[in-house]
């Protein structure tokens, strides 16, 4: 997948299942067969709807991020009081004194 | 007196009087619960004991201060504001079993206010959707008609309080999800302008978008709760640092001489005639008044829906990564660290979710980001200089909060994009940032309410409550109870 030259000439929606298994993995998530099929349709139409927005030129048009103009987002660098481990490890699916555990990472 | 037809602002006098007790209070709302919620499921969670044992400690202290603003009010939030202690799912398996360690910002005010926490409602799961349907858990009802949905995503929101099972909830909205639920409904919901109320302890969705506002019975009680939980904090960064104004004084104004923007584009192809008459009746109601009202266009409007779906998604794509199963949340083993994080987050997700990070993702990836996500941003900017042009000659803009009254559950689950375009109305104010507020302006010959938005310029809030109290004290839709409400209340609900 990618797009060449113009993108307004090449957008061109067409999610195959293929497509759908790699954004899947993008994304970390594992579909059964009909979940991938269903979302094929389901995301062509979708985004065929949204083909929508090439009809509008935006030449010389800045992207909005954030409708508020955050002109300084930096705050003093104060030491202020951190929830405590204990209490944060009450959520945690697995930990030990100070680490969150995971399945090794290396072989 | 019966405190379900009384303003908030009177029921907190009797409590500061003595003349209620905060007990009372809790044991009406219980009562209500009881009577109604195994019809409506409304609730994720009940925290009767939590309620009752502060009722009582506010009942039986001598020294503490009881002119707080909501003081005793029993009140519900959505189940994605962070409640230390109690859980908050956001109606999602992967949070089931999530008990916060801090309080939302909101959370913190409202309990200094001294409002008592009742509960934690229903939503889409994590606030995707429209009509509560994707709630991991249940559905919700909607009180007017069970076989209805209350709208989402915030539908546990508006139907506990239309159901007077407590006074007043707070929801969020990123798309309309207070809105479009208050209309179904039959309540008022205010979206405040982006940046007004802190976004600290809601769970994320889009972060651009996303805002936490009231949903009470009426628009006094609206910008009682709003004074409640608006300011600055400096936990958001995208905390505005405005000065409050006093909301409840705002109310006293008329409305002679306001200038009312109609876009033609809001009362077009798609809009059910009943929603556009009620609305456009609304209209004739404040040119009785003394407003005038004149017809606009919003050219952009049309893009709206496609242009949220692409950001709000992608945003979600990437607010949702967090869920891995490493630090909170659910956790499905595997082989290897990677085998863990696709199973978690296969298993946790539902299919909405999935589906909009799958849509983000796909919108974000190698090639289609200026495609989707760079063209959406640019539309964004048109969307929000079709609203500065509008505001620099009227003072409000009128219009449906939703193309029709609530359908009816099961009717539109397996059409996502027909879901997504009952935000047509709902969206454009969220893009721009815009305060928006929904209220009761008529119903269908099904006696399901309609709901009518009065939308502001930026924090033009106390214009915005003072256009719907002018509204609603001339008319007596808010008045209406749903029927199986009325039922329980004749049968000794309440005090």
């Amino acid at each position: 997948m990618g797009l060449a030259g113009n993108p307004k000439e090449s957008v061109r929606v067409d999610v195959t299942p293929e497509v759908v298994d790699h954004v899947a993995q993008l994304a970390l998530l594992q579909l059964d067969e009909p979940q991938r099929l269903r979302f094929t349709d389901q995301m062509n139409v979708i985004l065929s709807y949204a083909r929508k927005l090439y009809e509008l030129d935006t030449t010389g048009i800045a992207p909005t991020t954030h409708v508020m103009s955050l002109d300084r987002v930096m705050r003093a660098d104060e030491v202020t009081v951190s929830l405590p481990l204990t209490e944060v490890f009450l959520n945690a699916p697995e930990w030990d004194d100070d680490a969150f555990f995971v399945p090794a990472v290396l072989e | 007196m019966h405190v379900w037809n009384e303003s908030l602002a009177t029921t907190v006098t009797r409590l500061q009087q003595r003349a209620l007790s905060v007990t009372d209070m809790v044991t009406m709302s219980m009562q209500n619960i009881k009577a109604i919620d195994g019809h409506i499921r409304a609730f994720l969670s009940v925290d009767e004991e939590g309620a009752y044992t502060q009722a009582r400690q506010w009942d039986d202290a001598t020294d503490i201060q009881r002119d707080q603003l909501l003081f005793g009010i029993p009140m519900a939030l959505k189940d994605n504001i962070m409640t230390r202690g109690m859980k908050t799912t956001c109606a999602s398996r992967m949070l089931e079993n999530f008990i916060p360690v801090y309080d939302a910002t909101v959370t913190t005010k409202l309990r200094h206010a001294h409002a008592v926490l009742i509960g934690k409602v229903n939503m889409d799961e994590f606030a995707m959707g429209g009509s509560n349907e994707n709630s991991a858990f249940h559905p919700t009802h909607n009180p007017w008609n069970t076989h209805y949905v209350p709208g989402g995503s915030s539908g546990g929101s508006a139907a506990s309080v239309a159901a007077r099972e407590v006074l007043f909830a707070l929801g969020s909205d990123t798309g309309g999800s207070i809105r479009q639920p208050a209309a179904y409904c039959g309540v008022v919901g205010l979206k405040p302008t982006y940046g007004l109320v802190s976004r600290y302890g809601l769970v994320a969705f889009a972060s651009s978008l996303d805002q936490i506002g009231p949903l009470t019975r009426t628009v006094d009680d609206a910008a009682v709760v709003l004074q409640a939980i608006a300011g600055h904090d400096r936990r958001d960064a995208t905390s505005a640092d405005v000065p409050i104004p006093n909301y409840a004084e705002a109310l006293h104004g008329d409305v002679r001489g306001l200038k009312i923007a109609l876009p033609k584009e809001y009362f077009g192809e798609g809009l059910d005639p009943c929603v556009k008459q009620a609305v456009l009746d609304a209209c004739a109601q404040l040119e009785r008044l003394g407003a005038t009202c004149s017809e606009v266009s919003m050219p952009h409007n049309e893009y709206a829906v496609a242009t949220y779906y692409v950001l709000a998604s992608s945003e979600a794509s990437s607010n949702l990564a967090r869920y891995d199963g490493v630090r909170f949340g659910m956790r499905v083993e595997g082989k290897s660290l990677f085998d863990m994080y696709v199973h978690t987050r296969s298993k946790g997700f539902g299919d909405e979710v999935k589906r909009r990070i799958m849509l983000g993702t796909y919108a974000l990836s190698s090639g289609y980001e200026q495609a989707f996500y760079t063209q959406a941003q640019k539309v964004r900017t048109l969307i929000k200089q079709d609203f500065d042009r509008v505001f620099a000659s009227h003072d409000v803009i009128i219009g449906p909060t939703a193309p029709t009254a609530a359908f009816a559950l099961g009717s539109q689950v397996h059409d996502p994009l027909t879901m997504y375009l009952n935000d047509t109305y709902s969206i454009p104010m969220s893009l721009a940032g815009v305060p928006a507020l929904s209220l009761p302006c008529g119903y269908t010959p099904d006696h399901l309410p309609i709901g009518m938005q009065i939308i502001g310029n930026l924090f033009a809030e106390s214009t915005v409550l003072r256009v719907a109290h002018a509204f609603e004290q001339a008319t007596e839709f808010h008045r209406r109870v749903p029927p199986i409400v009325q039922t329980m209340l004749q049968g000794g609900g309440g005090v």
